[in-house]
């Protein structure tokens, strides 16, 4: 176990590395200089531009910028957000555990979802249920996500005001007993995270039901059925536990899907997180926080990715009878 | 001044508009009861505080809130339809002239920082070595650049030194908000940039920085230290930033937000006919304008220039796309600002005329006038801009291009002078520099006449209002050089806005009269809540 | 083939003939505002009225009234006037699916846009295809420590957030539709790379493709004659897949503000525009989002019939 885990990271190396060079590289590569958009259209003396492009450490060659970025990308240091007027590494530490919640909320609820429907699927496969949940699922696959955000808004805060249209928490919940915020902080991520999980929720459910159908015809659950069991209890314990483990997999490589979700999500939602922040970022041209934006993401989405490894070697019946763990 | 003003702050203006009646905004709904102070306010905001430092912010939100937090000596007013705008007292009590009109004397009032120490005239001498300091790189510098000292006099009295008489003395002198020597002057000035500001929160005026959620939401809570009559009459004020403004309205109409400023014009009857949400209307300080860009064939051709005006409907422009919420403008000099000519009109829609034109010099259906005209992208109502034009002027066998550059290419292209037209927008601040715009010496990189207008008779207009002692010596050539421009046509001067700000049902005597702060009477917003 | 499949192919080849026809139907012109005033944000099936005099530019109204004095009044957004109707003929023009916040015909647009959006979708996916296929059949087909950079090399693309990427290139370089093509296929090459080459490996130790490396074929031969035929099913399939996925993406760019830009509609910048106007205007991004999703629903349903029949 111990030694996948450390070959997956040892390969997530070049990654790391390679995607911030890649994002840098792109950066300089652009039109125009950052100071530019600082100072606007305001003559000013060349003085004041030097003085600027120094602060922000612009007066320096494209390479030694590199390479001191990396350096100080190592001490977790990743330069000052102009946009944010604060360390970048603050910033992103800021609207890290706003993503990782919403994430973390839309990925048990796609999870959730998935066996739900992938149970409903099979309990009658080609029926009618079976059919119009696949149709409704490859439908809302198919629906891009800012435009489901939108309608969920418009139905759920607007029209039936069920739901809160933005923000993370209340007015004012910073002052209540824990279980309150609690409540309060579900309260204001249900609509995101239902939006963020819609497509890959239906997808997932697809995926479910081809691997029920498939372990319902195998011996393990046929010998269960003889022994008498109930079929809801077959289904339960003994179809959908063996085909978890390829959910996990298809749940790990949806990770970047739903990081990349998050993005349109957030910005839909006003969701205070990593997505919006590197949209604002980007779009005000404060680069320091896009280039490390791009690599938090991409480490987030590996420790998902080697989360889910380890969640299919400790869920999958058989994978543990290989590892010759007690049944 | 900033041109195309996306994301550039205002710097306040001395030149600003609004007056009594039609420039001025006012909550209409009047409350039943009058409500108990306390509460909480909240304000809806799309784009956070960018920086807690005044001379390194950029966004208007953070210059608004900020300007409640560190006081300036004296308010502006919004009262610019007869005269330049006039000043309050605030930190100074009064001031007056030196006889040479060179030095200009402020006595300070008795007054605290929030932490206890007296507020006195080295935090003022202070401040102004903070806003010429190359290495602060203050953006606005620029209105600092007569005042060659500032020099304490006693702890009450600070003199600034001019280099010469000129009208906005007062206005310059008192720009930016004094800050605290005795906590921003641990900051060397070289780290300013590069300093996390929401950790000093030590401040003058009515509202302290209470806390900060990035991206989410700030909270300002009362100054127990504010000067006597500042204090204000909510407990706290809320900003909850979302991106979206849709998503703001639809916190309004449900009465969890209680202000949101910048409301899209087509919104603003639905949002109007809903119970509880009044609409505040204010005179924005800016116009938008096309720019031709004269050092290029054709448009180095006034004639043609002035034809192209004729055939777009600039009246069309203000209904369709600000629902008629602004007005077509005849040149520079905002209609609501003492400077502007009442008497001199927009030039007309005349497409038969513009027509009579375009044939006479030589473009038919065979060689039609073709051009590309470029706005930045993510502003909705100039790409509406690019896209009725377009349309206005096929109708006359002119292709228009419309084309939108993302604003750090778009700025680029502009000043490299690659372009045939483009939509952008002056807002006004501080000064009307007008010399910047349109002298022919200040072509860039020099200035911002980025059209390359080039005109002996409006330098010399320039030159007299430059030299001008005071206002009234102004006023006559502003009104000549109003006339030069709508008769060259350097622009073609579109609309200037109304801006828009819509109030909810728990909100309270919400007053916007000076344009350039519209959060100048915060202390005074009330909230049932 | 099955029903669902049949339907996902008709559809596309709708929405490709109407595209293509576009400029020869009867549609009103996609960028044409005769009159902001009256006929912005019409809802669907709306009617105005149209005034025609000979020689002059007609005037429209969004109502028409008779006063009790026998005058008539027409009312243009909310105003009413006096109009004389002697010598006019008056139109009842008909706005289907509605008009957007300019007056712009909607109808027109989403057909007009289909031609970029089916455009934009289709480059991109070739795009996608050409690369992940290249760099999948030098996989395959190459050896060991290529095959195995190149492997390396997708499955580190797959794990990179893709939209993050993607915004800050459409942010940094103006996007435009070869740009946003570019973009969108570089960026969505992996799972064809992955697909190429596992068939790649398997079509490689068939005979045919034996003996032809027996008779002498060079690599680039052997690719290219007898390895890449064998690669059209699973090539369509993924073409299918990646042609549904790429009008999406290209709709969440031009959601972000980062699309393909005007005046050129495509279906995500419709949306885009109508995000602004969904509390009173929901027409505006609902069709072009039904009409967007319709593509992408046929588009599955082809593959996955495809991928049946492999």
């Amino acid at each position: 176990m111990l030694k996948v885990v450390l070959r997956r990271l040892l390969a997530a190396v070049p990654l790391v590395l390679g995607v911030p060079t890649l994002t840098f590289v792109l950066v300089e590569a652009a039109p125009g200089r950052m100071v530019d958009v600082l100072l606007g259209d305001r003559p000013v003396p060349p003085e004041v531009r030097r003085h600027l492009e120094a602060a922000y450490g612009l007066d320096r060659p494209p390479l030694t910028r590199y390479l001191l970025w990396v350096e100080h990308a190592a001490t977790l240091d990743f330069g000052w957000s102009v946009s944010r007027g604060r360390p970048v590494a603050r910033v992103l530490a800021d609207a890290l555990p706003a993503t990782v919640g919403l994430a973390a909320l839309a990925l048990a609820l796609q999870v959730g979802f998935a066996v739900a429907l992938g149970a409903l699927h099979a309990m009658r496969p080609r029926g009618l249920l079976d059919r119009a949940l696949g149709v409704a699922g490859l439908a809302i696959a198919s629906i891009p996500t800012f435009w489901l955000g939108l309608m969920a808004i418009l139905l759920l805060s607007a029209a039936v005001p069920v739901f809160p249209p933005s923000s993370s928490h209340s007015l004012g919940a910073d002052l209540w007993p824990w279980p309150a915020r609690a409540a309060d902080a579900l309260w204001h991520a249900a609509l995101p995270a239902l939006v963020l999980s819609a497509g890959a929720s239906a997808v997932l459910a697809r995926f479910l039901r081809a691997g029920l159908l498939r372990s319902l015809g195998e011996d393990f659950v046929r010998a269960a059925r003889a022994r008498g069991a109930s079929p809801a209890r077959v289904l339960v314990r003994h179809a959908l536990r063996a085909s978890i483990g390829p959910v996990l997999t298809l749940t790990g490589l949806s990770l970047p899907l739903l990081v990349s979700g998050s993005l349109v999500v957030e910005v839909v939602f006003g969701w205070p997180g990593m997505g919006r922040t590197t949209y604002e970022a980007i779009l005000g041209q404060d680069l320091p926080v896009a280039l490390a934006a791009v690599l938090l993401s991409t480490l987030l989405v590996i420790a998902g990715n080697l989360l889910a490894d380890l969640a299919l070697a400790w869920a999958d019946p058989r994978v543990r009878a290989d590892a010759g763990a007690p049944r | 001044m900033s041109a195309a003003g996306l994301a550039f702050r205002a710097i306040p203006l001395a030149l600003a508009v609004a007056a009594a009646g039609a420039g001025c905004g006012r909550q209409d709904a009047a409350p039943a009861a009058v409500p108990a102070a306390g509460g909480t306010f909240v304000i809806g905001s799309t784009s956070d505080v960018d920086a807690w430092n005044e001379y390194i912010a950029q966004q208007n939100v953070s210059v608004n809130l900020l300007r409640r937090i560190y006081l300036r000596l004296a308010q502006e007013q919004g009262d610019t339809r007869e005269h330049p705008p006039s000043f309050e007292p605030l930190l100074a009590s009064s001031w007056s002239f030196s006889p040479d009109g060179l030095t200009l004397t402020f006595s300070l009032r008795e007054a605290t920082w929030s932490d206890g120490v007296p507020l006195g005239a080295g935090d003022v001498r202070f401040t102004w070595t903070a806003q010429t300091s190359p290495e602060v790189a203050w953006t606005g510098a620029t209105f600092k650049e007569h005042i060659k000292d500032v020099a304490v006099i006693d702890p009450h009295t600070v003199a600034f030194r001019f280099d010469r008489v000129y009208p906005e003395m007062l206005a310059d002198a008192v720009e930016g908000g004094i800050v605290p020597e005795h906590v921003f002057g641990k900051v060397p000035f070289k780290d300013w940039r590069t300093h996390d500001w929401s950790a000093e929160r030590v401040g003058s005026g009515p509202f302290l920085l209470q806390s900060w959620r990035p991206g989410d939401e700030i909270v300002l809570g009362r100054n127990p230290r504010a000067l006597p009559g500042q204090g204000p009459r909510v407990d706290r004020v809320v900003v909850r930033i979302v991106p979206d403004v849709g998503n703001l309205e639809t916190q309004l109409l449900a009465g969890a937000v209680d202000l949101v400023d910048g409301v899209p014009p087509q919104d603003a009857k639905r949002l109007q006919a809903a119970p509880g949400v009044a609409l505040v209307l204010y005179d924005n300080p800016m116009f938008d304008y096309i720019g031709w860009n004269a050092a290029k064939k054709p448009f180095d051709d006034k004639d043609l220039r002035r034809a192209l005006t004729l055939g777009i409907d600039r009246q069309a422009i203000v209904l369709d796309l600000l629902y008629g919420y602004g007005r077509v403008s005849s040149g520079p000099l905002l209609s609501s600002w003492w400077a502007a000519d009442p008497t001199l009109a927009p030039l007309p829609y005349d497409p038969k005329e513009a027509a009579r034109i375009l044939a006479a010099k030589g473009y038919d259906a065979g060689h039609p006038l073709a051009f590309e005209l470029t706005t930045n992208a993510g502003n909705r109502v100039r790409e509406g801009v690019t896209i009725k034009v377009q349309e206005q002027l096929s109708r006359l066998g002119v292709r228009v291009t419309p084309r939108t550059y993302e604003m750090k290419a778009f700025r680029e292209r502009n000043t490299a002078g690659q372009y045939d037209a483009y939509v952008a927008g002056w807002r006004f601040s501080g000064k009307l520099d007008l010399k910047s715009i349109f002298g022919s010496g200040s072509m860039p990189p020099h200035g911002m006449n980025v059209v390359a207008y080039r005109s002996a008779e409006a330098d010399r207009l320039l030159e007299a209002i430059g030299q001008a002692a005071d206002w009234k010596g102004a006023k006559p050539a502003y009104a000549e050089l109003a006339r030069r421009l709508s008769d060259d046509q350097p622009y073609t001067f579109l609309y200037e806005g109304r801006r828009i700000a819509a109030t909810g049902r728990n909100a309270r005597d919400v007053t916007i009269d000076v344009p350039s702060d519209p959060l100048a009477r915060l202390e005074r917003f009330g909230a049932s809540r | 083939m099955t029903i669902s499949g049949r339907a996902g192919a008709i559809v596309l080849c709708a929405a490709v003939a109407v595209a293509a026809a576009a400029p020869w139907l009867p549609l009103r012109d996609p960028s044409a505002q005769p009159d902001g005033l009256v006929l912005r944000t019409l809802p669907p099936l709306a009617r105005v009225y149209r005034i025609e005099r000979p020689g002059e530019e007609p005037t429209y109204a969004n109502a028409l009234r008779t006063l009790p004095g026998g005058g008539r009044e027409i009312r243009r957004g909310d105003a009413w006037t006096p109009v004389s109707l002697d010598g006019a003929t008056v139109r009842r023009p008909l706005y289907l699916l509605g008009t957007d916040g300019y007056g712009r015909d909607l109808l027109s647009r989403i057909v007009w846009g289909a031609r970029a959006s089916l455009l934009a979708g289709s480059l991109a996916a070739l795009v996608a295809l050409g690369l992940g296929g290249a760099i999948g059949l030098c996989a395959g087909l190459g050896p060991g420590p290529v095959d195995a950079i190149l492997m390396r090399l997708t499955d580190g693309a797959l794990a990179v957030p893709r939209l993050f990427l993607l915004v800050l290139v459409a942010a940094l370089f103006r996007p435009s539709l070869t740009t946003t093509v570019l973009i969108i296929g570089a960026s969505t090459w992996m799972t064809a790379a992955r697909l190429v080459r596992g068939e790649t490996i398997s079509l490689a130790a068939r005979e045919f493709v034996l003996a032809a490396r027996a008779a002498g074929a060079g690599p680039v031969r052997v690719a290219l004659r007898h390895v890449l035929p064998g690669l059209a099913p699973i090539l369509a399939v993924e073409a299918a897949v990646r042609f549904g996925q790429s009008i999406l993406l290209e709709a969440a760019l031009s959601f972000l503000g980062l699309g393909v830009p005007p005046p050129a509609p495509t279906w995500g910048s419709l949306i885009a525009d109508g995000r602004d106007r969904l509390l009173d205007a929901w027409w505006i991004a609902t069709w072009p989002g039904l009409a967007l999703a319709s593509c992408v629903v046929a588009a599955t349903l082809l593959a996955d019939a495809g991928e049946d029949r492999l």
